[in-house]
């Protein structure tokens, strides 16, 4: 528990109550309220031992020292000092974080880019605009999708989209792979996860809602029309209702896609 | 057509390329009735060659091979296509189809060329994402009801040939009344020999009604027997269009990165290379509080790659890649296995 839960800043007080005591003088007590200053969270330890390094040394114990930082509020919660690293100022060239091994380095320079081009803001608008629409034509349903926070959608269509990359082609496989999901989005996922959320995005109709980021960005006059059909293998009973091989029928999906000159 | 209707809606395309399942002369005339363009390739048995058509000379291609431009040498009453003839001194002739949209939009010259983009632009494309986008890969096996869509096409059909049936009878009894007129009036005027023959007719005429009122019966009772519109289990497309949709999206996006990747590069780099080379590779990465750097390892790449790869490394460092405000570097290590 801290000793003094809100401590005054600098800008407010910005001189100390200083009243010079037998041991000390006013010039010294200006030095560490100085000091204090830059960094209140430092010990007392290593305060002492940054004003050893100036031209006026303190003949001042921790103890002392401690009672003045009580007196000015600049104390500190007992125990070790936590986050020092991120607390402190470290040069250019200090090393925050090493990954010594990392799988798909690429992919990791290719989600860079990514990020920097804004790619993935126009897949969760329409996402979030589906699950707006799906909250007031159904007021009575409630599952995880439609409170998901705008990072949880962006990070979870972010695996599905980066899965094929790392060779991952069916969901499962995302239990049973080794892949590198925790260093490229801080976390990873498990498979029941990702069909949750699937079957979710299902559910709220984005299907229709995505087909908006397909969209070329430039209108051409010339489109290639073809279609691409996918066999469903199964030893489970399926509906047969699409044509997958010449002259049989089977079960399967049919989808039309398009392209522009442009590729 | 539905499918193309939908195709030009989004897109704004109104000539589109398809392949050659598409080559009927129905199908041309129903793009030409929607306001919109096709071209497509002919069959080579749907012509012998440029003696098939009345086709004049209108350029050449980059290799000297001429290309001839006509219709048909008998002209085919209902097929608005014109043809671009591409006749090769060795292999077969090809020929490829435009309805009048395509003609007055696109420069008959480039017909060829622009077919042609079809293989790379979408059969090399399928190919690419069946490999590394997972394009085959079925998700999701829930089934939905809907409409018994087999019940409604049988009971559209049986309702159809009933319609006609009962057409059909009504011209035959009318045909058979005007006939028992023609012997009443042959038995007034006393006929021998002609009212013996409409007698005969008039006996042929009811048989033929006869038939088709039996056949007119057996389609009402077939639809009579109809059971109420039922419902049919179908699966459910959904999942599979998101993740067909996830699909795609990743290929324009590696499609777009390749782009700007070999803007400023001097080499070249296909797509299925830079995967392998680079975004397969494993390596290190280092944060510092200036700069975030990743190490590829590089061990076991011939010097050809190596080189290919120091070049892939240069062209992102032109690409000026940043991660949380940090400049992003790339560089080659050796590293153990």
């Amino acid at each position: 528990m801290p000793l003094a839960p809100c401590q005054p800043t600098l800008d407010v007080a910005s001189s100390p109550p200083c009243c010079a005591s037998r041991k000390i003088g006013v010039v010294e007590l200006a030095l560490l309220w100085t000091l204090l200053g830059e960094d209140p969270e430092s010990t007392s330890r290593e305060l002492l031992d940054k004003v050893a390094q100036t031209q006026a040394p303190l003949s001042l114990s921790v103890r002392q020292l401690n009672r003045w930082r009580v007196k000015w509020q600049f104390n500190r919660r007992r125990g070790r000092p936590r986050g020092r690293a991120a607390a402190t100022t470290p040069g250019r060239d200090e090393v925050v974080q090493v990954t010594p091994r990392l799988l798909f380095v690429g992919v990791h320079l290719f989600a860079h880019w990514l990020a920097q081009h804004a790619t993935f803001d126009p897949v969760v608008v329409p996402l979030q605009q589906a699950i707006t629409a799906y909250q007031q034509s159904h007021p009575g349903e409630d599952f995880a999708l439609l409170h998901h926070r705008e990072a949880t959608l962006r990070r979870r269509f972010e695996a599905l989209f980066f899965a094929p990359l790392f060779g991952l082609e069916r969901l499962t496989q995302f239990d049973t792979h080794e892949h590198p999901l925790p260093t490229l989005l801080g976390r990873g996922y498990h498979s029941s996860t990702l069909n949750q959320f699937l079957g979710q995005l299902e559910r709220v109709g984005a299907d229709e809602a995505l087909l908006s980021v397909l969209r070329p960005a430039q209108l051409s006059s010339l489109a290639y029309v073809d279609g691409h059909l996918i066999a469903y293998g199964s030893r489970l009973p399926m509906p047969k209702g699409k044509i997958t091989m010449l002259g049989r029928m089977m079960a399967g999906s049919q989808a039309v896609i398009a392209h522009h000159d442009a590729g | 057509m539905a499918y193309c209707q939908q195709v030009v809606q989004a897109t704004g395309s109104h000539l589109l390329v398809i392949d050659r399942a598409v080559n009927s002369v129905a199908m041309a005339r129903a793009f030409e009735e929607h306001g919109m363009g096709l071209m497509c390739m002919l069959d080579d048995n749907e012509h012998h060659g440029l003696e098939s058509f009345a086709a004049t000379q209108v350029g050449t291609l980059d290799d000297g091979t001429p290309l001839y431009s006509g219709t048909w040498q008998e002209p085919r009453h209902g097929d608005p296509r014109h043809f671009v003839i591409v006749e090769p001194a060795e292999g077969k002739t090809l020929v490829y189809g435009g309805t009048p949209k395509v003609k007055a939009s696109l420069e008959v010259n480039r017909w060829p060329a622009l077919y042609r983009a079809r293989n790379e632009l979408q059969e090399q494309s399928f190919k690419r994402m069946n490999d590394h986008g997972a394009l085959t890969t079925n998700y999701g096996r829930k089934t939905i009801r809907g409409p018994d869509w087999h019940q409604q096409r049988a009971q559209a059909k049986v309702e159809q040939a009933l319609g006609g049936a009962q057409q059909r009878v009504k011209k035959k009894t009318e045909a058979v009344q005007a006939q028992q007129a023609k012997v009443a009036e042959s038995e007034a005027k006393g006929h021998g020999k002609r009212l013996v023959q409409r007698q005969e007719k008039v006996a042929v005429l009811a048989a033929e009604h006869q038939a088709l009122a039996h056949k007119r019966d057996q389609l009402r009772e077939q639809a009579v027997a109809f059971e109420p519109l039922g419902e049919r289990a179908d699966r459910d497309f959904r999942k599979q269009t998101i993740m067909t949709i996830r699909t795609l999206f990743l290929e324009n996006a590696l499609l777009a990165f390749l782009a700007v990747l070999l803007g400023p590069m001097q080499v070249a780099l296909s797509l299925e290379c830079l995967l392998t080379l680079l975004f397969e590779r494993s390596g290190a990465r280092v944060e510092t509080e200036a700069q975030v750097i990743y190490w590829v390892n590089t061990t076991g790449l011939s010097v050809r790659y190596r080189r290919t790869l120091t070049a892939v490394a240069q062209g992102l460092g032109a690409m000026d890649l940043m991660h949380q405000g940090k400049p992003v570097q790339v560089r080659l290590k050796d590293m153990p296995p």
